[in-house]
């Protein structure tokens, strides 16, 4: 009876992962680069602006359906001195289709605050992330950072 | 019998929970970190020459009384600049204001606001104009 037990065990067991999908992997392909800020002029990159717009890769198993979740900053940051970043609600953009088009992204406008769900594609999934910084009036000079966090997983379906 | 049913019962319990939707497994998550980054540039400095705008300038932002004629020319010193490295944007009332850049030479550039002129009947109202330049 034992004999049963464990080529059963092992066929259930490979149904699971089967369902889940193989681990997805973040290709990073582009931080977000403001470049050049002046004090008191707010600087907005958008989403569509390759090069300077964040855009990162997702690959996995075609057809499944993801979450992505941000981590955003509020602030950049200079050795104690900050300047205020802005995400807004339509800064996200997503592309699964095999040529992904940063200016006519599959789904546009979406909101990074909250969770997108979305499916990954052949080649898997391109994400865009724009946003604005807004420094002061009297804003230390130098180079300001911050860093932002992305997180997919598998929803199961 | 017993102890196969119950083994499969508990092995498909927890496939279902694997699969569920409001939990992925921890083994099929995925994070990257990038970073945003933007450097602050010194503040240019900045002259108003010709008429007598009052000119209150920290960094870029101008405010400024209008002439009772002619155009508004500010001397910057910084970097040199070029025509598509400036904009003016001064709010709605302002839709046609334009910005010319007369000369640039090294650290000074001249330029000409001449929305002062279409805007001449709101001489003495002083206003906040926000230079903005480019990269580009």
């Amino acid at each position: 009876m034992r004999s049963i037990y464990i080529p059963m065990v092992l066929v259930i067991l490979l149904m699971v992962c089967a369902g889940s999908g193989n681990a997805q992997t973040i290709t990073i392909n582009n931080d977000l680069s403001f470049g050049n800020v002046f004090p008191g002029i707010p600087k907005v990159v958008s989403k569509a602006t390759a090069g300077s717009a964040a855009e990162f890769h997702v690959s996995g198993t075609a057809g499944n359906e993801v979450t992505i979740d941000f981590t955003l900053p509020t602030y950049m940051n200079l050795s104690g001195a900050n300047m205020q970043m802005i995400f807004h609600t339509t800064d996200c953009a997503v592309d699964s289709s095999a040529s992904p088009d940063q200016s006519n992204p599959g789904a546009d406008n979406l909101n990074p605050w909250h969770t997108i769900t979305y499916r990954l594609g052949s080649t898997g999934l391109t994400i865009w992330l724009g946003g604005t910084v807004v420094p002061k009036l009297i804003q230390t000079n130098g180079s300001y950072a911050a860093s932002i966090v992305l997180t997919v997983a598998y929803t199961g379906s | 019998m017993r102890r196969f049913s119950c083994i499969l019962y508990l092995l498909i319990m927890c496939a279902s929970t694997l699969g569920g939707e409001s939990e992925a497994p921890l083994c099929h998550r995925a994070a990257a970190s990038i970073r945003a980054t933007a450097t602050v540039i010194a503040p240019l400095g900045v002259g108003n020459i010709g008429h007598d705008p009052v000119i209150d300038s920290p960094a870029g932002v101008y405010r400024v009384q209008y002439p009772a004629t002619g155009s508004v020319l500010l001397q910057v010193s910084g970097d040199s600049l070029t025509t598509t490295q400036i904009a003016l944007s001064a709010g709605d009332a302002f839709a046609e204001s334009g910005v010319t850049l007369l000369e640039s030479r090294g650290y000074t550039s001249l330029i000409r606001l001449d929305a002062f002129r279409a805007h001449r009947e709101q001489s003495g109202r002083t206003v906040t104009l926000t230079l903005i330049y480019s990269e580009n």
